[in-house]
């Protein structure tokens, strides 16, 4: 009874693991395509600028 | 050979394709990110010169009604913005009328917006905009992250909270919200009804700071500067820290978007430091947690962008012309990232919050954010800050 009681926390606690790594995994990529779209439109806005376009 | 064989054989593609795959596709996505797009541009957007908006219908209001003290009800008396409008437009649609199914994936672009506004926040800072912020603003944030942390577990130990929940909720009001809680909640074994639970009282405490916090700072007369500060040190979720800062003015925006960055880049310390304080003794000895691990997983790694960008603008890399621009766009990537977050709303939230956890919850924030008032006002009106 204990064990079963116990296992069950130990799978509820695998759970709950792999979804917040599974969050915390879209929040790392989301961090990578803001730093990609930022930086990318900082460039063009910078190199347009050189270019004399405004 | 199976599927996952060949995808081991392939090594590195597998590898890839595992990390990117967390995000939805194009065609799961369009729809949501169409919504966004177009909500945005008929709230107004600064700089887009589309005439039907409805930014400009409440200005048209204004100018047909009788004005109040010589005021126009929508822009004057209630400071209806671009970044009030785009929520308030999103929370309706959300709670009003409802979001179908096929825009959710889309919507959840709204942190990559936010996170890319952040970003091009750096362009607008320059290293004397850093040294005037000054260190004080640097201690008040460290002394109410890591104060509120222990405030939250010391109430919830005397509410009789379990121990990961009280971590999960110290985690969401004491540092940023929804990223702090689930950062932290494999580390105090929290639950899933618990992250749940944390993110729903945290984040609906954030609504309350949303509407009441602008009309408070008006009615102490607090400068933009302070209230920037002010908004990153109480508001408990990054989106609603940056949003209730330009609810009460530009500049107060730009502020509370750079000082939380502070506040974010803590968060590796505060999990540990919520770890270290929530779990038992039996806990600890039996976990051996690396403190290096844990701070490269947790570290948000968008900062680095900030920096780069940051640092360019420091050495005058962006010409006039060029820094102005990125205003531009950074205020309509704010817009994106404020109707989303209008459109992630639930005001039903407030209700899921439940009872007991919700009072420790609230009542910590509601301390911390008294506290945070009471600092600031009298550091500003000694002049110690701007």
């Amino acid at each position: 009874m204990a064990q079963d009681s116990k296992d069950k926390l130990e799978e509820e606690r695998g759970k709950i693991k792999a979804q917040t790594e599974a969050q915390m995994m879209r929040s790392r990529v989301n961090d990578y395509v803001a730093i990609i779209l930022a930086l990318g439109t900082v460039f063009l806005l910078w190199i347009l600028q050189l270019m004399g376009f405004y | 050979m199976t599927t996952d064989a060949i995808a081991v054989s392939k090594g590195l593609s597998f590898k890839k394709s595992s990390m990117w795959s967390t995000l939805p596709g194009f065609h799961e996505s369009y729809p949501g990110l169409l919504a966004l797009i177009i909500i945005a541009v008929f709230c107004g957007l600064p700089g887009l010169s589309w005439p039907i908006t409805i930014q400009h219908f409440l200005e048209y209001i204004d100018e047909v009604l009788p004005p109040i003290y010589g005021k126009g009800l929508f822009t004057d008396l209630l400071h209806f913005n671009y970044v009030v409008i785009s929520l308030a437009a999103g929370i309706l649609i959300r709670n009003v009328a409802g979001v179908p199914k096929s825009w959710e994936k889309g919507l959840s672009y709204y942190s990559v917006f936010l996170h890319a506004a952040i970003i091009m926040l750096g362009s607008q800072y320059l290293l004397r905009d850093m040294v005037k912020l000054g260190s004080l603003t640097v201690i008040i944030m460290v002394v109410f992250v890591f104060g509120s942390c222990s405030l939250l577990i010391w109430l919830g130990r005397l509410f009789r909270l379990e121990d990961s929940l009280c971590g999960i909720l110290a985690a969401g009001f004491g540092m940023c919200g929804v990223t702090a809680a689930v950062a932290t909640a494999p580390m105090v074994r929290a639950r899933s009804e618990q992250i749940t639970y944390a993110i729903a009282a945290s984040v609906s405490f954030g609504i309350f700071c949303l509407v009441g916090l602008p009309a408070l700072g008006r009615l102490l007369e607090i400068t933009q500067n302070s209230f920037g500060v002010v908004s990153a040190t109480g508001v408990p979720n990054s989106a609603q820290v940056i949003a209730t800062g330009f609810m009460y003015g530009f500049e107060a925006g730009k502020v509370a978007g750079f000082v939380n960055i502070g506040r974010i880049v803590l968060i590796p310390a505060g999990a540990l430091f919520i770890y270290f304080f929530t779990m038992t003794r039996d806990v600890l000895a039996s976990e051996k947690i690396s403190i290096l691990q844990t701070v490269k997983e947790k570290f948000p790694i968008y900062v680095l962008g900030f920096i780069i960008v940051w640092g360019a603008n420091c050495l005058h890399l962006f010409p006039k012309p060029a820094v102005f621009a990125m205003e531009k766009v950074m205020i309509w990537f704010f817009s994106l990232s404020f109707v989303g977050l209008g459109l992630q709303t639930k005001l039903s939230d407030v209700r899921k919050a439940g009872i007991k956890g919700a009072i420790v919850g609230y009542m910590a924030g509601a301390i911390k954010l008294i506290f945070a008032l009471i600092v600031i006002v009298f550091l500003m009106r000694q002049g110690f800050l701007r």
